[in-house]
This record gives C-alpha cells, sequence and structure tokens, in this order.
C-alpha cells in the first residue's frame, strides 16, 4: 500500500491532541509551540483540517462547554488517529535516521 | 477586524460548515484577532471546502474501481482506432481501398489521433507507474491537438471533434483518478475480460465490412451507425450486463454511458434533443452515486 506522507498541520493537530482535549484557539497556540513558532495555524486552516479530520474518523468532539455566551468546543484524539500519528512519526524518524546515516552523523551533530 | 466582516467571510464556507463551525469559528477569530491573512484563508477554506464537497460523492471505492476499468476499456476502444487505421492504411496503399483525390492530406491530420491508441494502450498497461503518466501526459496531448483543431475536417471542438474527444477524455480521467488498467482488469475478471476481448477483435472484423469510417465518432442516436459502432455496442453492453449488479459496475455505466449518449452534441449542435441527452445523463450519473453512504460519523 502507498503511504503518503502527512500534511503538516494535520501532524501539527495530531500532536497537539495527542496530550489530551483542546479547543479550536488552544489547537494554534499548541501547534505554534510544537513548531517551534514556526508555523501558525488560520482559523480557515484549522477549521478545514478539523473537518476532514472527523469525517476521516481521526478526530472527534470531546465536549462542549459555554464560555461567555459562546460554544466552545473541545476535540479529542480517536484510536484511529493515534495510530496514523505513530505510523507517521515511525516514518519520519526512519527518514531522519537514513539522513543522518548517510551524512555520518548518526551519533548526533559534534 | 470586526465580527460583522467575519461572519460575511464565514459565507465562502458551504451551509453546512457554517452551521457545524460557524460560532466556533467566530469565536477562534476573536481570539486570534483576525488580520488580511486570516480573512484570505477563511475564504480559501471555504472554497476549498465547497469544492471538496462537489467531489466527494465520487471519492468513493466504487467510483475509483469504475474508473479503474475505464482505463482499461477507454484506451482499449482507442487501440480498435489504430487497428482500423493500420489497415485502412495497408488497404488504401495497395489500391484495394478506393480513395479521393484529397484523401491522403485529409488522412495524416489524424495520424497522431488514430496511431496513439495501441501506444498509450500499452504504456499504460506495462508501463507502470511511469507509463501511466506518459499516457496521460499522451492523452493531454492528443485532447489538445485535438480541441484546437490541428486536424484536417475540422476547425475546432465546436466542430464534430467533440465527439471524438470524449473517449480520449474518459481514458485520462480513468488513468488520473484510479489504480489504473491492470486494476480494472482485476476488477473485471476473466468472465467479462474473456468476452469483451472477443467482441473488440470481432469489432475489428466488422470494420472490413463497413469500410472507411472514422472510429471514434459515435452517432447512435443522432445519425447513421455503421457496423463497427454495432460492435462498440455489444462490447459495452457485455460489459455493463455484468458489471450493473456492483456498485462499481453502475458507476462505470454512468462513465460510458455517457459516449453513448453522443456527449459531443450536447456541446456541439445545441437542439431539442439537448435537453433530452442532458436529463439522460443526470440519470445516469445520479444512477452512479444513488447508493453513496453518508460516512459522516456520529460526534
Amino acid at each position: 500500500m502507498n503511504e503518503r506522507a502527512m500534511q503538516e498541520p494535520t501532524f501539527l493537530i495530531l500532536t497537539a491532541l495527542a496530550a489530551g482535549p483542546q479547543h479550536g484557539y488552544g489547537i494554534i497556540t499548541d501547534a505554534a509551540e510544537i513548531s517551534g513558532g514556526r508555523v501558525r495555524l488560520r482559523t480557515g486552516t484549522l477549521y478545514t483540517a478539523l473537518d476532514r479530520l472527523r469525517g476521516e474518523g481521526l478526530i472527534e468532539v470531546d465536549r462542549e462547554e459555554v464560555v461567555d455566551t459562546r460554544m466552545r468546543r473541545y476535540y479529542r484524539i480517536t484510536a484511529a488517529g493515534a495510530d496514523a500519528l505513530a505510523a507517521e512519526v515511525r516514518r519520519m524518524r526512519h527518514r531522519a535516521e537514513t539522513a543522518a546515516l548517510r551524512l555520518g552523523t548518526a551519533g548526533g551533530p559534534a | 477586524m470586526s465580527e460583522r466582516w467575519n461572519r460575511r467571510l464565514l459565507h465562502a464556507y458551504p451551509q453546512r460548515h457554517r452551521a457545524e463551525y460557524g460560532e466556533e469559528m467566530l469565536d477562534v477569530l476573536a481570539e486570534c484577532g483576525g488580520g488580511p491573512r486570516e480573512s484570505l484563508t477563511l475564504v480559501l477554506g471555504g472554497l476549498r471546502t465547497r469544492l471538496g464537497g462537489l467531489g466527494a460523492p465520487y471519492a468513493t471505492p466504487e467510483w475509483r474501481d469504475a474508473l479503474a476499468v475505464a482505463s482499461l476499456v477507454a484506451p482499449l476502444l482507442m487501440t480498435i482506432s489504430t487497428v482500423w487505421f493500420a489497415d485502412s492504411t495497408v488497404r488504401a496503399l495497395t489500391g484495394e481501398l478506393a480513395t479521393s483525390p484529397g484523401y491522403w492530406s485529409g488522412f495524416a491530420g489524424w495520424v497522431p489521433v488514430w496511431a496513439s491508441g495501441a501506444v498509450i494502450t500499452a504504456a499504460a498497461w506495462w508501463g507502470g507507474l511511469h507509463g501511466r503518466r506518459f499516457a496521460m501526459v499522451a492523452l493531454l496531448a492528443l485532447c489538445a491537438y485535438m480541441f484546437t483543431g490541428h486536424t484536417p475536417l475540422t476547425v475546432s471542438m465546436y466542430g464534430t471533434i467533440a465527439l471524438s474527444l470524449v473517449v480520449p477524455v474518459v481514458a485520462l480521467a480513468g488513468l488520473a483518478f484510479s489504480d489504473g488498467p491492470r486494476r480494472g482488469a482485476q476488477v473485471l475478471g476473466r468472465r467479462v475480460t474473456v468476452p469483451m476481448v472477443t467482441v473488440a477483435a470481432l469489432t475489428f472484423a466488422a470494420q472490413g465490412l463497413a469500410g472507411l469510417q472514422y472510429p471514434l465518432d459515435l452517432h447512435l442516436i443522432s445519425g447513421e451507425t455503421p457496423y463497427y459502432e454495432y460492435a462498440w455496442v455489444i462490447m459495452l453492453g457485455v460489459l455493463l450486463l455484468n458489471g450493473l449488479r456492483t456498485a462499481s459496475g453502475r458507476r462505470f455505466g454512468a462513465l460510458l454511458v455517457a459516449p453513448l449518449l453522443d456527449l459531443g452534441h450536447l456541446v456541439a449542435v445545441p437542439s431539442p434533443r439537448t435537453a433530452e441527452l442532458a436529463l439522460a445523463l443526470v440519470l445516469v450519473l445520479a444512477l452512479g452515486v444513488r447508493s453513496r453512504p453518508r460516512s459522516r460519523p456520529a460526534t
């Protein structure tokens, strides 16, 4: 089977949710932290991705709360989502190890 | 940016998406502070969601299999024209086929169209991933060649060429959106493939009786029907009768019934029959998607 590399927003969202349920803005701030400030998910990007990931069964709604008259929805990663993230981590690790080996720096940079 | 502005931008999304996420997105936008980039990604995200929604009924395993069958059958139909072309050329050169004075000049422009069928089929079947890519590029080039009218006897797509474009376009869609002709053969199985190939061979024999015709022009509804077109109908009929019991077979029917409906006339020659044909096309497409499951998981 042909495994495609996970898109970066997907990876960041699943990684953010791997630590526990979060709401939309929480995912944005966590994703920025995970990427070392390099990636700032925009609201449009986030909700297009969340809708897709829910459709694929990789995340689901954990609970809904009302904060200042607005509904706040928390999302959590599903077992299928955790499996997909674990597979992506293995793929990334394998690629990184191969690159390090070929550079002759398998023991890490000097 | 004001909430009113953001609410307006949310109209880029389909109603379903707004009902599900609208208020939540407004909340997040208020916390993020908005800005032009937020606005831009809202609009782009909305368009992407709308376009994704349009394609969703067709992004199913059944459609992938139907397209895989199309990626096998449509190039095979083109190969029939290659064989016919080779046969006609030999017969014309040996004087067995009577030719008019302008015959060869008219014939020359069609050489790429007829000759490429077998090459495309071979590349798609034996060439692996690279072969399929080559076949797709060749089909694109072929469609562009025919569309721009670089063929004698026609000036543009708005001539009879529109009819001939249907089969290469179906072949291209099949190769682009499926796992290719080998998967198509797997889906069909031997019970269907053997009669289909037999009928294809008979098609060639029938062409000898039919004389010189344009092999990709179907006039099943609009005009005279040469012998080889009857053979095409038999060939597709074998496939459809075998396939209609399965979900992917019905979808394949929707794909290849379209050429039989003389699709080119919908574009090329608007007439009172256009509405009738458009309705028939909608019906076959509806047939293809009617058993689509609602895949949204419960939350």
